[in-house]
């Protein structure tokens, strides 16, 4: 079932500085992960991403997500260190027709002589912000006995 | 001559309207009412192969059953933007129907019209809220849509030709029959009996040969188009005259393969002929003297028996051997790779003289298969529908499960013996369920 992304997760894709990072599997459950730039959030909460390489892991692998209901996960690391892992389903593969070829154009304007195998649509279904402080506020709230206790003994700030 | 074409079609010839559905849906009703209690069903294979790509299964069955188009699906065709019109050597279409349909996952179903298969019920396409839907017995199946229309399509070649009429396409692909008849069929009893290049033929007016100067310039306005092309191909039916045996489809082949080599700078291009199995000094002039990159040329049924009884013409002009002996020929040329032969599934069972079983049917193809890829050479299949006007019109073709196990028997032949699926994949051609499956 889709969800709708939230807003920070929103603007981490808007924002240009962000890295992206595509996580897909095999049918035999090998992950592979890679970045890719192309990640992009469309106005209908669909996220697309531009495969360049026919023949890479990552087509295969959405090609068998697309076919086997294997999901794929999508990590966001902004400039000022916020990430945000959304995990999805393969939903369509892009690879003739009017919405392919406008890709497929803008593609052709970047330097590097590049062609276009496919635009995948992914449907987010889980989204989850793995900010380290915010995900170590949640795990002590959650999980108060995951810790060493030598954390707990207090410091002498006399003690040099 | 190919007939990996030819294996699928539906034909809407010439005036077909939206009209039309009525009366295939009459013919729906005439297909054998027990036919889903005698054979697996989509569900049940689906089920039974999960190892196997869904969209393939379901692609493999709608090319089995054929399609028919409720209004409302009918009311999401665009004229402008989707393709309703072809001509080929194997189909006639010029109505307002979508030539084919896409699936989600880029999966493409030969339909070529309106068709309900004799023996079984053909899907129907559906659309609701802009949704356009593969039903069967009035449950959703898989989401579709129909192939856009290219660029040149509607226009005319400097002789006043439509250009559609000249060049088909697929949906990256450009297709070209410069022969729309065969003279296999100028002899008694020698076309090969799936065929119906000859039926589609006398049903209409076309000339029975393009002009060389169309198809070199409907090429060169097709191949403007961004993004839509990857593979230029080539069939049509035999032309055995000349000097020498094929002379004449070779000569044909090599004015309109030197004038689109001409289009790239000389170089070879993606492209496939499938072409009756021409000699190795043959197959030299085409490697040599033109762009062309793979080769094909299709032995139609893998048994040398019924390759006799089913392709009377082939099997007397070369024989199995011979034909077979070719293809290693082409392969020393193109290299391995770069040439397999079609088959069109399902015919080595007709009867009476076919085997009795498919388990017997598949272990003699995934056999025989396998001799060809010792020597580099791969089997694509296609899926035979019995049509009307071939000597098989009134053939009962397989069942799903028979096209699914064949299909995978076919593609673990290409992974062990490590043969590329590139000149006839997904892309390319589309007309393989086997070469479907090696996408992963
Ligand atoms: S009769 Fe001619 S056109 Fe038809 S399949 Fe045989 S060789 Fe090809």
């Amino acid at each position: 079932m889709g969800i709708d992304l939230s807003a920070e997760a929103r603007a981490a894709f808007r924002d240009n500085g962000t890295v992206k990072a595509l996580a897909s599997a095999d049918t035999k459950g090998v992950p592979h992960l890679a970045f890719k730039e192309s990640l992009r959030l469309r106005a209908d909460g669909l996220i697309e991403y531009r495969e360049y390489i026919e023949s890479s892991t990552t087509n295969r692998n959405m090609t068998a997500s697309i076919w086997f209901g294997i999901p794929v996960s999508v990590a966001l690391l902004t400039p000022d260190e916020r990430s945000f892992l959304i995990r999805g389903s393969v939903v369509r593969a892009l690879i003739a027709g009017l919405e392919f070829r406008r890709h497929y154009e803008q593609v052709r304007l970047r330097p590097g002589d590049l062609d276009l195998s496919t635009v995948w649509l992914i449907e987010p279904e889980y989204e989850r912000e793995n900010t380290l402080a915010k995900r170590k506020a949640e795990e002590e709230q959650a999980h108060p006995l995951h810790k060493h206790v030598d954390r707990l003994v207090p410091v002498d700030k006399g003690q040099s | 001559m190919s007939i990996k074409e030819r294996a699928v079609t539906a034909h809407g010839r010439g005036s077909g309207d939206i009209g039309r559905v009525v009366r295939l849906q009459g013919a729906e009703r005439r297909a054998e009412s027990r036919w889903r209690e005698e054979e697996l069903g989509l569900g049940q294979v689906l089920a039974k192969y999960p190892d196997i790509s869904p969209f393939v299964i379901i692609k493999a069955d709608v090319q089995r059953r054929g399609v028919i188009y409720t209004q409302a699906a009918l009311g999401e065709v665009d004229p402008d933007r989707h393709m309703t019109k072809v001509r080929s050597d194997y189909c006639e279409k010029n109505d307002l129907a979508p030539v084919s349909l896409m699936l989600r996952d880029g999966t493409t179903i030969f339909t070529e019209g309106f068709m309900a298969g004799r023996h079984r019920e053909p899907y129907v396409v559906d659309a609701a809220s802009g949704r356009i839907v593969l039903t069967d017995e009035g449950r959703v199946i898989e989401e579709v849509s129909y192939w856009e229309k290219p660029d040149y399509y509607d226009k005319f070649t400097s002789r006043g030709t439509p250009m559609w009429q000249v060049v088909s396409a697929r949906p990256q692909r450009l297709t070209i029959h410069p022969n729309q008849y065969c003279d296999f069929w100028k002899r008694k009893g020698q076309g090969c009996k799936f065929c119906v290049m000859a039926e589609i033929y006398n049903s209409t007016d076309k000339p029975p040969l393009l002009h060389v100067e169309d198809i070199i310039e409907t090429v060169a306005e097709a191949v403007k188009e961004p993004g839509r092309n990857v593979n230029i191909f080539l069939t049509g039916g035999s032309l055995l005259g000349g000097d020498a045996l094929l002379e004449e489809e070779l000569d044909l082949y090599l004015k309109i393969l030197t004038g689109i080599s001409a289009l790239f700078g000389g170089r070879k291009f993606p492209s496939q002929l499938i072409s009756t199995a021409f000699s190795r000094e043959q197959l030299r002039r085409l490697y040599d003297q033109t762009g062309l990159a793979t080769y094909t040329a299709d032995i139609e049924v893998l048994n040398k028996d019924l390759f006799m009884w089913i392709c009377p013409g082939k099997a007397s002009t070369f024989g199995y051997d011979g034909w077979m002996e070719r293809l290693y020929q082409a392969v020393d040329i193109f290299g391995p790779g770069n040439v397999n032969t079609g088959i069109v599934a399902g015919v080595e069972l007709a009867r009476p003289k076919g085997f009795a079983s498919e388990d017997e049917a598949i272990a003699s193809d995934i056999a025989e298969a396998e001799k060809l890829a010792r020597r580099g050479i791969a089997v694509v299949s296609c899926v035979w529908r019995a049509l009307k006007g071939s000597v098989f019109q009134r053939q009962k073709p397989p069942s799903l499960e028979y096209y699914i196990r064949l299909a995978k028997g076919l593609d673990n032949i290409r992974r062990t013996h490590g043969i590329s699926v590139d000149m006839d994949n997904y892309r390319r051609c589309g007309n393989h369920p086997d070469t479907d499956l090696g996408r992963i």
